[in-house]
């Protein structure tokens, strides 16, 4: 969602904050976020399929409203998120359709990354989302489908007994 | 991939058994027969422990070849190297096609009395179920025999039995002396209770009296306890403390003795004696295999033949040519060939063409790449320098918490960012909620080999994802320097398959507390991400950098200064600056800092530089922190260096580091608080003669840069990768 962008965020904080409290807590799996910070407004930045310039741009033009909220965490499909962190925000990052396509371009990469966009929003419990470039269901549909793998899991045991001719 | 051999051992053993793959190695070698090497880990060897490098120098040596991953190896043979290895628990069952599947039993399946020692029952049917080969058991000995006869296992039997082997010509033959003191009498083993017979006995077998002396090689301090006073005669060893063949060398006689409750199956400490010619005294049910070539007698009766050894020098030089020539004959290496053929010839596999298997993809196999940080990139650095060292064969993925993880991607790896607790101010066990997740599904897509842990302190989250996950093999490159112990903290290298501790050219002043609690742990040569051949000319790394070509320029890297006041290295810079118009500095800042609008003085230049190894040639000194990595790539580079070390209390000792490398004459040492000492610093380091001096200094470093190359080394014999195993040896595995 956006903002309008006449509104006077001098307004806005008080409005978020209501929200959020009317939306109820309902962050109890916010494992990211402090006890103090699950009682106050989260905004969730979705800035996937976008050029880092374009993103900071718009970022730096919505500072103002964002500052309504007390955790904005912006997840970028970038590993080049330090003018983010700079910002002031806190920053999440999934691998961008290219990295994908270079490095192990065929792998289930739609189930992975809707597996982990759901833990970003399971993890933070925004109250807010924006989206600067792609939705992130978008992206996901972008991404590359793959082929899907069995899984194998199990547990090493340990003996302590040993068996062992000698001889250093 | 096709081998004459394929062996599935654990190459951790630490004492007979990987002795006799050694010798196996080299003789197949010899014989021109063709070796794979797929490692399994026996379930009773505690997870850390770090193969053993002896035997990692004969694979080195003989070019076996370990069999990556994702490799299904076609041989004649195959052997399995230890009973424990046909282990129904093992979460990956190597795949393999051999005509001949064989067990070397290295053990008997019973002890003395008569409790099973291993699940002798079920090899067949676990070597069918699991590993989709018929198996015949080949036993190292007649003990061996008995055992597997005794239990009605018989028809697994192989005909002959698989002698253990030896090259004679690593023990020196001994020159026969003569005595005019004590007969030196000596034994060896590893430390084991079961090695050693019970105080009374052992006093029987090597008594108090001034005639011998006692030399013994692997004694466990506990057992020495086990005595009230220990006998003036008796010299103890701790375990590998020093060369066997030369500990064998100084003696006259040999006598090994053990507890009631042990059988041994072969004795390879008593065959290296006999390959030194010494004259042996055993328990006589070591006849079956020796023969002649030794005195057999009860403990009690064991000093009849030391006083006929010492009294009589013709029967002393008649054992021991008689050992020597037997250890030869019987189990010199000379005998594998033969043997090699009469087993691949003779023995039917009822599945010759093994289990049918599904490949994997072929995609190259990966290692996940974890680190710890948030604005640092000390942890970044050495997993970037063992990921190049791995090679294009492997693909590396970091998985990381650095907020500067960019420069992992710049250098052309598939990246993961996650957040770390400290930025966000969240509950630390919420976090390792979230962490386990992650790593979790991360493990689960990725499908990694190996994960490579760089941080001082492996996450809650991150080991219980790893554990539950079983497939992949877990390493923690465990930097050395604790400014304090945390054994709780380096008690966790049990949970990872090796504990590495990258090399510190200051190591001696390392107080250790990263072993505190960790019993396992293998060293190598400091790691560096930058080959010094690599880096820019001097013109070019100034081009590089937008720098001036032709004044005095020096390297300022003070870190982040957030947790460690450097204001006084600062003033001592700008003094320099005001003293010496010609000079110019280069302040190296973090790739993810935030940009700054002009710079402070015209000859005072900020930049980004990683990896900064490439650049150094462009400066002519440095004033820097001495953080691992900082600290051993300047060195490396022979660059004149002030040393001035961040001693926050969340740091490594850099303070060590910084006074040892002054004290050697490799750089200078300034205390950041001293502002007198800093400012002489660096006057002393613009001066051209300290500075040729000190890069002459360095210069004599020995070649011990290739850290990176021996990890990925190890990485690759416990991973099964296909990165090159041909990097120099590792330091001495602990």
């Amino acid at each position: 969602m956006a903002f309008p962008g006449n509104i006077k965020s001098r307004f806005l904080k008080p409005a978020v904050s209501a929200f959020s409290r009317m939306a109820g807590s309902g962050k109890e799996e916010a494992l990211l976020l402090s006890k103090e910070a699950r009682s106050n407004p989260v905004a969730l930045v979705w800035a996937l399929g976008i050029a880092e310039a374009d993103r900071d741009e718009k970022l730096t033009g919505m500072k103002a409203h964002l500052e309504a909220f007390d955790t904005v965490v912006v997840v970028c499909d970038s590993n080049a998120f330090s003018s983010v962190l700079q910002m002031g925000f806190l920053a999440e990052a999934v691998p961008s359709r290219r990295e994908q396509q270079i490095h192990l371009c065929d792998m289930p990469w739609q189930t992975y990354l809707t597996r982990r966009i759901s833990r970003i929003r399971r993890c933070w419990a925004p109250d807010f989302e924006f989206t600067l470039g792609a939705r992130p269901e978008d992206f996901i549909a972008s991404c590359q489908s793959g082929k899907h793998w069995e899984l194998s899991f199990g547990a090493a045991q340990e003996n302590p007994a040993y068996l062992e001719d000698d001889a250093p | 991939m096709d081998f004459d051999i394929v062996y599935l051992a654990d190459i951790r053993f630490p004492g007979g058994t990987s002795t006799a793959l050694l010798y196996e190695l080299r003789a197949a070698a010899r014989a021109g027969l063709k070796a794979g090497l797929i490692p399994v880990a026996s379930p009773i060897l505690a997870r850390s422990r770090p193969p053993n490098p002896k035997l990692l120098d004969e694979i080195r040596d003989t070019r076996t070849v370990i069999v990556p991953a994702q490799e299904i190896p076609r041989s004649r043979v195959a052997f399995a190297y230890h009973p424990t290895l046909l282990d129904p628990t093992l979460a990956k069952p190597p795949r393999f096609k051999a005509d001949t599947f064989a067990l070397v039993a290295h053990h008997p399946p019973l002890d003395r009395f008569g409790r099973p020692a291993y699940d002798a029952e079920n090899l067949s049917r676990v070597a069918k179920d699991m590993f989709g080969h018929e198996l015949s058991v080949l036993p190292v000995g007649p003990t061996v025999r008995k055992g597997f006869d005794s239990l009605g296992l018989s028809d697994l039997l192989h005909t002959s039995d698989w002698n253990n082997l030896i090259d004679v010509a690593d023990f020196a033959g001994r020159r026969e002396r003569e005595i005019s003191g004590p007969l030196a009498i000596g034994r060896h083993s590893r430390p084991g209770r079961e090695k050693w017979p019970d105080p009374a006995v052992a006093l029987q077998a090597y008594p108090d009296d001034e005639r011998y002396q006692f030399r013994m090689l692997g004694v466990d301090p506990a057992y020495l306890k086990e005595f009230g006073d220990i006998p003036a005669n008796w010299h103890v060893l701790p375990f590998s403390s020093q060369p066997v063949a030369g500990f064998l060398k100084g003696l006259d006689a040999y006598s090994y003795f053990h507890s009631p409750a042990w059988i041994e199956a072969f004795g390879y400490g008593v065959l290296e004696a006999l390959a030194t010619g010494l004259p042996a005294v055993l328990p006589h049910y070591f006849s079956g295999w020796f023969e002649e070539a030794a005195l057999y007698s009860t403990p009690a009766e064991a000093p009849e033949h030391y006083d006929r050894l010492l009294k009589d020098k013709a029967f002393r030089t008649e054992t021991s040519e008689k050992a020597r020539r037997f250890a030869s004959e019987r189990y010199g290496l000379d005998l594998f060939a033969e043997r090699f053929g009469e087993l691949a010839g003779n023995v039917r596999n009822l599945h010759p063409a093994g289990p049918s298997v599904r490949r994997r993809a072929p995609e190259p196999p990966v290692v996940m790449a974890v680190t710890s940080n948030g604005i640092g990139l000390g942890h970044l650095t050495r997993q970037l320098a063992i990921s190049r060292a791995l090679g294009p064969g492997v693909k590396v993925v970091f998985f990381s918490l650095s907020e500067a993880v960019i420069v992992a991607q710049n250098m052309g790896y598939l990246v993961e960012f996650r957040p770390f607790h400290r930025r966000l101010a969240c509950d630390v066990k919420d976090w390792n909620d979230f962490f386990y997740r992650e790593m979790r599904d991360a493990l689960a897509f990725y499908r990694p080999h190996l994960v490579s842990f760089d941080g001082n302190t492996p996450y809650a989250g991150l080991l219980d994802a790893v554990k539950d996950h079983g497939d992949a093999k877990a390493a923690w490159i465990r930097r050395g320097m604790w400014r304090s112990p945390d054994e709780a903290v380096s008690a966790r290298g049990g949970s990872f398959d090796l504990v590495v501790e990258p090399g510190e050219l200051a190591g001696v002043t390392d107080p250790g507390h990263a072993r505190a609690g960790s019993d396992h742990f293998v060293k190598t040569d400091p790691v560096v991400l930058v080959d010094r051949l690599e880096a820019f000319s001097r013109a070019t790394a100034r081009r590089l950098l937008h720098l001036p070509q032709d004044v005095p320029l020096g390297l300022i890297q003070l870190g982040s200064e957030r947790n460690f006041n450097m204001a006084f290295a600062r003033r001592a810079v700008d003094a320099a600056l005001s003293r010496n118009p010609d000079v110019h500095f280069v302040e190296i800042r973090s790739p993810i800092s935030a940009p700054l609008p002009e710079e402070p003085h015209e000859r005072l230049h900020r930049r980004t530089a990683y990896p900064l190894g490439l650049h150094l040639n462009a400066f002519d000194f440095a004033v820097t922190a001495a953080g691992y990595n900082s600290f051993h790539e300047l060195l490396a580079a022979s660059l004149p260096t002030v040393f001035v070390p961040n001693a926050a209390p969340e740091m490594d000792l850099q303070e060590n580091r910084s006074f040892y490398a002054q004290k050697a004459g490799w750089s200078l040492h300034a205390d950041a608080a001293d502002p007198f000492r800093l400012e002489w610093c660096l006057e002393e380091i613009l001066r051209a003669d300290v500075r040729e001096e000190l890069r002459e200094t360095c210069r004599r470093i020995p070649d011990l840069w290739n850290g990176a190359g021996q990890v990925a080394s190890l990485f690759a014999s416990i991973a099964r990768l296909p990165a090159g195993f041909s990097e120099s040896p590792v330091r001495r595995a602990v």
